[in-house]
């Protein structure tokens, strides 16, 4: 398994480099061009500007003990009351099993080194589960490494949480047995994650699913299979954030079965680029359908704005507009892509707004479904800054995808809204073939730009 | 097998102070890692109970705690914690339909507070007053042939209403049954016992839960409930010493309840969903098992209700309830799925595409329900859910499974 990854990284690296350095003035950009072949980490946490932590607030202070610490952090957890400040000494914590946060409110877990790389919880000898569980409102989580969680890292499911200066790896790099998702609030509204670096989730890095009202901001994700995801969320900001070397860089879902919609998501001023990392997810799981190479995915959904990011060097696509029954038909193999979809759910998305975005060098080489596409369908080497799936709700007029008035990205409506019939891939790649353009007659157009309450 | 043993408990209490220090030595072997669990009433050391959860020792804390007892007697809920004999004012009592625990058999009590009454509902869980403590030990037979051989104590667990809300604790029981030790972290532990065939059974991994995994089914505060205390689950008899009364009366006759409860045959009464006396057809079995063992998270106010997956009481009335809230042709929505990757939760007539079942039956943690609270299949309850499937009105689901 390992090896195979190994060699499909090593693989990846060389397209990489290939596709980087092959034709740089495909979109006749003027900006420099970044080397996506050089994106290695340091390993260490590497977020420039963090506050710093304060330590003179503390209720509780836990040193490691160089034994199993498990008994004492979660007994300290369990008998803190509600406001309470745990704070950790510098070193090492050997955790092997859950830590929950659920019988006090308000509570606050921090690490009191200098950045989180000085305390880390370590759950290399924990046989499975999360690493932290938090089911009451209120708590912040800070200048803390959590590690080789077997699954998610820190999982919220309360209102108010705050993730500050929250760093989270695994040993093993990106593969496929690392935990799912590193921050994961669900559920939660109101939250914020600052600061915070994630590497190596076998999902998505930073994830606000099920949430109204979110911030994301400074945060750094990079070598997931999805960077930073919002998923079935309102209200969500997400700003100043480097995303970069996952398999896409970031996501913006609607998924059906759930009780919330996406709407009202403003992702601004990020940096997403080189997102070209060979999909590790588990087979099965939706991020296992993204293609390889996607800076952005906007999968279902409405009222999303992208404004001012910049978009770079992603091998497929800079920014993928689907509706689930494009998704579907490439990933899922149904027969009934275009209504096999439960009461409530809008498989299509809607008023999607790319406002002022800087792309770079996107496209140059597609991969997986995407990949198929271009080289057997269009018969093309390389793809758009920005595809749309061109499906349209038979009861819409006007779907809202809008590319902006000027200076418009390279585009491409994969379908024309032909293809919704079509099922399996092979099917859709004759559709496509006779169906996709690159016009954009219909996308030159602006919204109102998103204010997040 | 679980009825039965249960039935047993009476008398096996009463005989467990055969089980002396010097009989049920630690025949066990302790598991790497420290903090091993000695097993107790080993005969020819078959029983035994091994353990390998650690505690490690920890440095440097303060702050003002506020203290939890470290032992179970500090309680002072038992007069008698080996033979399981409550203190004055607490009283046993059992529910028609127990929550299945990796066969474990489990005494339970409960302790009202002088003054202060349960809100009695026909239909609705029982609301207990601040100063409520509900008590359940978990515990296997020694040999289910001779209940005289007492029972391998393996922990108590505490649900405790504070002003703040309920509290879970958790009491582990080690080589000496006479008391047992707060446990905050969960622990894995091996069990084994003889059955009434004179077999050996075993639990490889017994879970003693952490008190935050006792929360996801009692779920988070202010909101952490008691599962059991209804009327439909308490109203059967019990022996208080002077033969069959019903539970429910007797809570009445000390007072505990805030109104006269209607006569015992006009209450809702959950089937026991193993009793071959029963006349319960095999929906009203089922009803009961997927309540007691489901609807913590699997109800409208339930955890994972946004699953709409609705297996409470209530919600499976046959001539209210909606079959696709039962799973009936619906297509399940939670993402990761490995074993039992199947289209829809129930499929009528078609247990072996239904992914409920799948659920219910495999022991891959990742997969399978109650997320908490088992590590084996419940051979009975499959066999109860298949013959429930089976028993469906038939019906197609689309797409085809």
């Amino acid at each position: 398994m390992n090896f195979k990854v190994l060699i499909s990284a090593i693989f990846a690296s060389m397209i990489a480099v290939a596709g980087c350095s092959d034709d740089s003035s495909a979109t006749g950009g003027t900006p420099e061009v970044r080397d996506c072949s050089s994106l290695a980490g340091t390993g260490m946490y590497s977020i420039q500007g963090a506050p710093a932590t304060p330590t003179d607030d503390c209720t509780t202070t836990l040193n490691p003990s160089g034994g199993d610490d498990t008994a004492a952090l979660a007994t300290a957890l369990e008998d803190a009351l509600s406001g309470h400040v745990i704070c950790l000494g510098i070193g090492t914590f050997d955790v092997r099993e859950t830590l929950f946060v659920s019988n006090n409110s308000q509570l606050t877990l921090k690490g009191i080194g200098e950045s989180p790389d000085d305390v880390v919880l370590d759950y290399a000898a924990a046989p499975d589960g999360d690493g932290i569980e938090v089911t009451t409102p209120g708590f912040t989580i800070e200048n803390l490494w959590v590690k080789n969680t077997p699954k998610d890292s820190v999982v919220v499911r309360a209102d108010d949480p705050t993730f500050r200066k929250v760093f989270v790896t695994w040993d093993a790099g990106s593969v496929l047995e690392n935990g799912q998702y590193g921050i994961f609030p669900r559920a939660a509204n109101n939250v914020l994650i600052e600061y915070s670096e994630v590497i190596g989730a076998s999902d998505a890095g930073i994830y606000v699913g099920q949430c109204i009202g979110g911030i994301v901001r400074n945060n750094k994700a990079f070598a997931n299979v999805a960077g930073i995801e919002v998923e079935n969320s309102q209200n969500v900001e997400v700003y100043d954030n480097e995303a970069f070397d996952n398999t896409g860089g970031m996501l913006a879902f609607e998924l059906p079965g759930l009780s919330l919609t996406a709407e009202n998501v403003l992702v601004r001023d990020n940096d997403v680029y080189c997102n070209n990392r060979p999909n590790f997810a588990a087979e099965g799981s939706i991020v296992s359908g993204i293609p390889t190479g996607t800076g952005v995915l906007i999968l279902s959904g409405e009222q999303f704005e992208m404004r001012n990011n910049v978009i770079e060097g992603n091998d497929s696509t800079g920014v993928l507009i689907a509706s689930a029954v494009v998704f579907c038909q490439v990933n899922d193999d149904r027969p009934d892509c275009l209504t096999g979809w439960p009461d409530g759910f809008d498989p299509y998305p809607t008023q999607i707004y790319l406002n002022g975005n800087t792309f770079i060098n996107n496209g140059q080489d597609p991969q997986d479904s995407l990949g198929l596409i271009a080289n057997l369908a269009l018969m093309v080497d390389s793809l758009e800054d920005v595809l749309w799936d061109g499906y349209i709700d038979p009861e819409v007029t006007d779907p809202e995808i809008c590319l902006g008035e000027m200076n418009l990205p390279s585009y491409r409506d994969v379908t024309s809204n032909a293809c919704g019939a079509a099922a399996g891939i092979v099917e859709l790649g004759e559709c496509i073939a006779t169906n996709s353009t690159t016009s954009t007659e219909g996308r030159q157009c602006t919204l109102p730009e998103l204010m997040i309450p | 097998m679980d009825t039965q043993t249960m039935k047993q408990i009476g008398k096996v209490l009463i005989l467990l102070s055969l089980c002396t220090s010097v009989a049920c030595g630690n025949d066990a072997t302790s598991g790497a890692g420290g903090g091993g669990v000695g097993g107790m009433g080993g005969v020819g050391g078959t029983g035994g109970i091994s353990g390998n959860g650690g505690m490690g020792g920890m440095g440097g804390s303060g702050g003002a705690i506020p203290s939890v007892p470290a032992k179970l007697s500090g309680w002072g809920l038992f007069d008698d914690i080996p033979n399981q004999v409550p203190a004055a004012g607490v009283v046993p009592y059992e529910v028609t339909s127990p929550l299945f625990s990796d066969y474990a058999v489990k005494p339970r009590f409960v302790s009202v507070p002088e003054g202060q009454t349960i809100q009695y509902s026909d239909n609705e869980r029982w609301q207990s007053p601040v100063g409520t403590i509900y008590v359940k030990t978990f515990a296997y037979p020694v040999d289910e042939r001779d209940p005289e051989l007492g029972l391998q104590l393996i922990e108590t667990r505490l649900l405790v209403h504070e002003d703040s809300g309920w509290k879970v604790h958790t009491y582990a029981y080690g080589d000496d049954p006479s008391d047992a030790d707060r446990l905050t972290t969960g622990r894995n532990l091996s069990v084994t016992w003889i059955d009434l065939n004179g077999d050996t059974q075993t639990v490889e991994s017994y879970r003693i839960p952490s008190n935050g995994e006792c929360r996801k089914c009692h779920n988070p505060v202010p909101d952490t409930r008691t599962l059991g205390p209804s009327t439909g689950m308490l109203n059967m008899d019990n022996d208080y010493g002077a033969g069959p009364v019903n539970q429910i009366d007797h809570f009445a006759s000390l007072g505990w309840l805030d109104t006269t409860p209607p006569p015992a045959n006009e209450r809702v009464t959950y089937a026991n969903p193993f009793d071959p006396a029963s006349d319960a057809d095999v929906h009203e079995r089922t009803r009961s098992y997927f309540d007691s063992n489901c609807s913590h998270c699997h109800a409208p106010d339930g955890e994972a209700a946004e699953h709409q997956l609705f297996l409470d009481y209530e919600s499976m009335d046959l001539a209210t309830g909606d079959p696709f809230n039962w799973g009936v042709c619906k297509q399940p929505s939670a993402a990761t799925r490995t074993e039992c990757t199947l289209t829809f939760d129930v499929v009528p007539l078609d247990p072996d595409s239904s992914l409920l079942l799948c659920r219910v039956q495999t022991t891959d943690a990742l997969e399978m329900m109650p997320l908490v609270g088992r590590t084996v299949a419940h051979t009975q309850a499959v066999e109860l859910i298949r013959d429930w499937i089976n028993n469906l009105d038939p019906g197609s689901c689309s797409p085809p499974p």
